[in-house]
């Protein structure tokens, strides 16, 4: 078994965001939130106003993360990133293509085309901390963020890396879709928000959540020592509570 | 972390294909780069007039059937060249924006929209096409996506994870990529010139790579002769600026020196270098930076997207594959357009083919957000 630490954990669901230290209870049955500057930096930060939505919400749940790991404050270059997600930026995709429609009589606007690449997002938050350890993004049918995960712990395991940001990323998508002839996903079962955990080798932070581990085969994971299934159900299970 | 166990295998290349405009596979692409030849047209696809640039290098054979996303097209091309391949296999796609161009083809507002349009859509369709025992997933980190996602295959391989990864790499070009790029100034207005003092920006092209890697052990058993090895990989964000690459190439100089570091070997044993190379003024005096900080100038480069245009998350894919023909051949085509290189290029960039020595190679991209990617190859004795 490999095991590591969790050290941090933020998200932005539709019913809470923040972290440990600090949740904002959300009204209930409005989908995601938005989300302001104020609700994650204190400081003006210049780049915020322009990013797309999709990038804020990956952001503010890796903010939330250092915060509660107690890495917010300096820079942590050997740091890397894996984002998961089965919706990627397609909200802003879409944005982006109703510019494209004659009847529209608009330009293609280079800001927006630049956020709709899904990981535009993970430099964002390299550059906001400093970051130069590997990222991208996983889009898998059903957004486990498993795969992620078993990257993040290799990561650690091989000691290429100090910290590792691993999480989920899903804007809310409306609309209907089909499946088209293949398996596919199914729109409706993608949980929309985001959740980000900071992972290291060693127990530095005493506000941390304890043990992960994995087996060798990269089949199973724990989180002290019960089975997890996905990225959601291990923040719920950090927590204790619903988030 | 004490006693972990962490292994090491080796990672082998045992099938390398591509399509590009310049041809239905590798042999096409190789031969024909060796001759001096470019796949960048004036583009019929689409309307380009209200764009900086009519130029892209498409491939003539890909045509939209029945309302189909053009990449799944691609992939089906690229699944009917490739070898009966072991169900086990695990699947890693590497493309930026899969079937965007399915949002073209609706209207977006109250109607129904295909599931092929989310990015998981394309490993799920090419398991499924191809029967996998497994739905794969799909890489996206912009220009090296392809990169990004060999070394990751290269990885589970190597930490005993998986035995065989097949990787396919692939990107097509619709009007919301050519817009975009043109919208954001970074398209040349001719057909591309990397590395060349005159270069104006880059042109877009789209192509798809199968990667297929195996371990010593599954290679072995299936008495099967590899082609390369894949010896390490290296990645590493700028952490500088979204758009724009760090002017000193720290992310990538990074990138490549953990690459040397995995594969225990110094800069200097590393005599060729396939550069990301797409004729942007800021990107290519990156790489010359990045060259002359940490290469004699006795190694030699070049950069392909002159000929082929920039394929975007499937460059790395199809450069790879590239890599595979030097080493076997130990030549590399040369930079197609270059006439006048830019200062302090002029050492490592030929628009002729040159000859390579060593054993080794390196290929590398950088893309939006940072990212960069390296990886090494060595020649299979």
């Amino acid at each position: 078994m490999m095991s590591i630490v969790i050290s941090g954990l933020g998200w932005v669901y539709t019913t809470s965001m923040g972290y440990a230290g600090d949740i904002k209870v959300l009204p209930s049955s409005k989908g995601l939130p938005p989300i302001e500057r104020k609700d994650i930096f204190k400081e003006p930060y210049k780049p915020f106003g322009r990013m797309d939505y999709f990038s804020k919400l990956g952001l503010a749940a890796i903010v939330f993360a250092m915060k509660d790991a107690n890495l917010h404050g300096s820079p942590h270059k050997n740091t890397g990133i894996i984002a998961s997600s089965s919706t990627g930026c397609l909200e802003t995709d879409m944005k982006y293509q109703a510019t494209l429609l004659p009847e529209n009589n608009t330009l293609p606007s280079p800001a927006l085309f630049a956020y709709t690449l899904p990981s535009c997002f993970l430099g964002e938050a390299s550059i906001r901390y400093g970051l130069t350890g590997e990222s991208f993004v996983i889009n898998e049918t059903d957004t486990t963020g498993m795969t992620g995960l078993g990257m993040a712990v290799d990561l650690l395991a091989v000691g290429q890396i100090d910290y590792m940001l691993c999480g989920i990323n899903n804007s809310q998508i409306d609309g209907v879709y089909d499946a088209d002839g293949i398996d596919g996903i199914d729109a409706t079962s993608i949980q929309p928000g985001a959740v980000f955990f900071l992972l290291e080798k060693k127990n530095r932070n005493p506000g941390s959540y304890g043990n992960l581990s994995k087996n060798e085969s990269n089949t199973s994971f724990y989180y002290k020592d019960s089975p997890i299934k996905n990225l959601h159900d291990l923040a719920q299970k950090c927590v204790k509570k619903n988030i | 972390m004490e006693g972990w166990q962490v292994v090491m295998n080796k990672v082998y290349i045992t099938r390398a294909n591509a399509i590009t405009s310049m041809g239905p596979d590798l042999d096409a692409l190789y031969t024909g780069l060796l001759e001096n030849k470019s796949g960048i047209k004036k583009a019929l696809r689409f309307d380009t007039a209200p764009f900086v640039s009519p130029y892209a290098a498409l491939i003539d054979t890909l045509e939209s059937k029945n309302k189909q996303s053009l990449i799944f097209e691609l992939a089906n091309q690229l699944i009917d060249q490739l070898p009966p391949i072991d169900k086990d296999c695990l699947l890693i796609t590497a493309s930026t924006k899969a079937g965007i161009d399915l949002l073209e083809k609706k209207n977006l507002i109250g109607s129904t929209i295909s599931s092929k349009v989310f990015p998981s859509s394309l490993p799920d369709y090419i398991a499924q096409k191809m029967g996998l025992n497994n739905r794969g997933f799909n890489i996206n980190s912009a220009c090296a996506s392809s990169t990004i996602a060999i070394g990751k295959g290269a990885s589970l391989i190597k930490l005993g994870h998986a035995d065989c990864v097949l990787i396919c790499c692939l990107d097509v070009i619709t009007d919301f990529t050519f817009s975009g790029f043109s919208a954001l100034r970074a398209m040349s207005p001719l057909p591309a010139l990397p590395f060349d003092k005159n270069r104006q920006g880059l042109t877009l092209g789209e192509g798809g790579a199968t990667i297929l890697l195996m371990g010593e052990k599954k290679m072995k058993s299936l008495n099967i002769t590899p082609l390369a090895e894949i010896c390490s990989f290296g990645i590493a964000n700028d952490a500088a600026h979204v758009t724009a690459p760090a002017r000193d190439g720290r992310g990538l100089k990074l990138a490549i020196k953990n690459a040397c570091a995995m594969a225990d070997i110094s800069l200097d044993k590393i005599s060729a270098f396939n550069t990301h190379g797409t004729g942007t003024v800021y990107n290519d005096l990156m790489e010359i930076n990045v060259l002359n900080s940490l290469f004699s100038k006795n190694t030699r480069a070049n950069s392909i997207k002159g000929a082929i245009g920039h394929t975007i998350g499937a460059a790395g894919g199809i450069e790879m594959a590239l890599c595979v023909k030097m080493l076997e051949t130990s030549l590399m085509p040369g930079t197609a357009g270059l006439k006048d290189p830019e200062k302090d290029a002029e050492h490592y960039f030929s628009p002729d083919p040159q000859k390579i020595s060593g054993d080794y190679i390196l290929t590398t991209n950088s893309g939006f957000g940072g990212t960069n990617a390296a990886i090494i190859l060595k020649r299979s004795k």
